[in-house]
């Protein structure tokens, strides 16, 4: 949740307005439905059927469909999805300001971000809120500490400066709710932009697989109940079941026939015949 | 004249090295440029990029699952939605 505003600020102000393309706003927000939105419906279809299947074996309508599903999708944790979607599209002002903005600027601005994920972390520690409003104040903090994160500059020595600040006040305060799961986050962030590594074939997998895992393992879950619940090794065989799907997924998308561009010839016009 | 516009608005769109400010995804402006061609498209996209957030990603959604199973210590994996 730290990585959404994080990556997709610098992303944002480096979006170049052209006279001969789409607007950069529509450009940004095509690119960030076709990661976010697509695979959401995509996995809304298949959760949907799913819990056709359910039904038709007997299970309540009222237990496997509600109202909140137009806003989470038709399984709880594709909330995730459309969230991250609306959240990077809320960040256009930020990204877009930023490219012009004054160091010093930027430095108020991060420690104003730092303060609201506070005062959200604050809210967050007594709020009793309905799904999927409990979700989306749970991330709030997350995603202003990672929007502050972005506005150091990537700087780790900053941004450790800022985290300082940020776990000192929330711990001396006490609202230590969500803090361990915040700091674990932020100090692995903090180690990736300290600890740069170059892309290779493992890395592209796991940037795809990422995703996948995250849609596929509720899936898995609910139909892999021959091994007793919350043990090790039933928590290995839901990741290990829904690694070997996106992995055949990827074999398929790998290995299907794509449309092949029309080549300069193949649209030319035929020659008349005498 | 036109068609020379349209090529610089796209290089200075699409190539990372030509863009100012950062960006924590490339790992440096000297990484981007000597980025080398490969065969495979995901790759050749991917050369700059910092992985190490990549594979960040893919540890949180180990995490997440880690804890949607309730396997022990799964209050510190739900760190990955953090």
């Amino acid at each position: 949740m730290i990585l959404i505003p994080f990556l997709a600020i610098p992303q944002i102000s480096q979006f170049r307005s052209t006279r001969h393309r789409a607007p950069a706003f529509l450009r940004f927000a095509s690119t960030r439905g076709i990661r976010l939105i697509v695979p959401w419906l995509a996995a809304c279809v298949v959760y949907g059927a799913l819990k056709m299947v359910d039904v038709s074996h007997g299970a309540a309508w009222g237990d496997e469909f509600n109202t909140t599903m137009w806003l989470t999708g038709i399984a709880l944790h594709l909330w995730f999805l459309p969230f991250a979607f609306v959240i990077s599209l809320a960040l256009w002002p930020l990204g877009r300001w930023i490219a012009t903005m004054a160091r010093s600027v930027q430095l108020h601005l991060c420690v104003t971000l730092m303060c609201l994920s506070l005062f959200a972390l604050a809210y967050w520690q007594t709020a009793i809120l309905p799904t999927p409003v409990v979700q989306w104040a749970y991330a709030l903090p997350a995603v202003l500490l990672g929007a502050a994160f972005a506005f150091t500059g990537g700087s780790a020595w900053r941004m450790t400066g800022i985290a300082a600040l940020f776990f000192c006040m929330a711990l001396s305060a006490n609202w230590t709710v969500g803090l361990l799961e915040l700091g674990i986050a932020t100090a692995v962030l903090i180690l990736c932009t300290l600890i740069k590594t170059k892309a290779n074939r493992v890395s592209v997998f796991a940037a795809r697989a990422s995703l996948g895992l995250y849609l596929v393992h509720p899936a898995v879950l609910a139909r892999g109940h021959i091994i007793p619940d919350n043990s090790v090794s039933f928590a290995i065989v839901v990741i290990l079941g829904s690694q070997a799907i996106v992995a055949l997924w990827e074999t398929i998308k790998a290995t299907a026939p794509r449309a092949k561009p029309l080549s300069p010839q193949g649209i030319r016009t035929p020659a008349k015949t005498p | 004249m036109m068609h020379q516009q349209t090529a610089r608005d796209q290089a200075s769109t699409l190539n990372p090295a030509t863009q100012a400010g950062f960006n924590p995804l490339v790992t440096t402006k000297a990484d981007t440029e000597q980025a080398l061609p490969t065969d495979d498209p995901a790759m050749s996209s991917a050369t700059a990029r910092n992985a190490s957030y990549d594979y960040a990603r893919f540890i949180a959604a180990i995490g997440i699952i880690w804890f949607h199973v309730g396997a022990p210590k799964s209050e510190v994996a739900y760190s990955g939605l953090a």
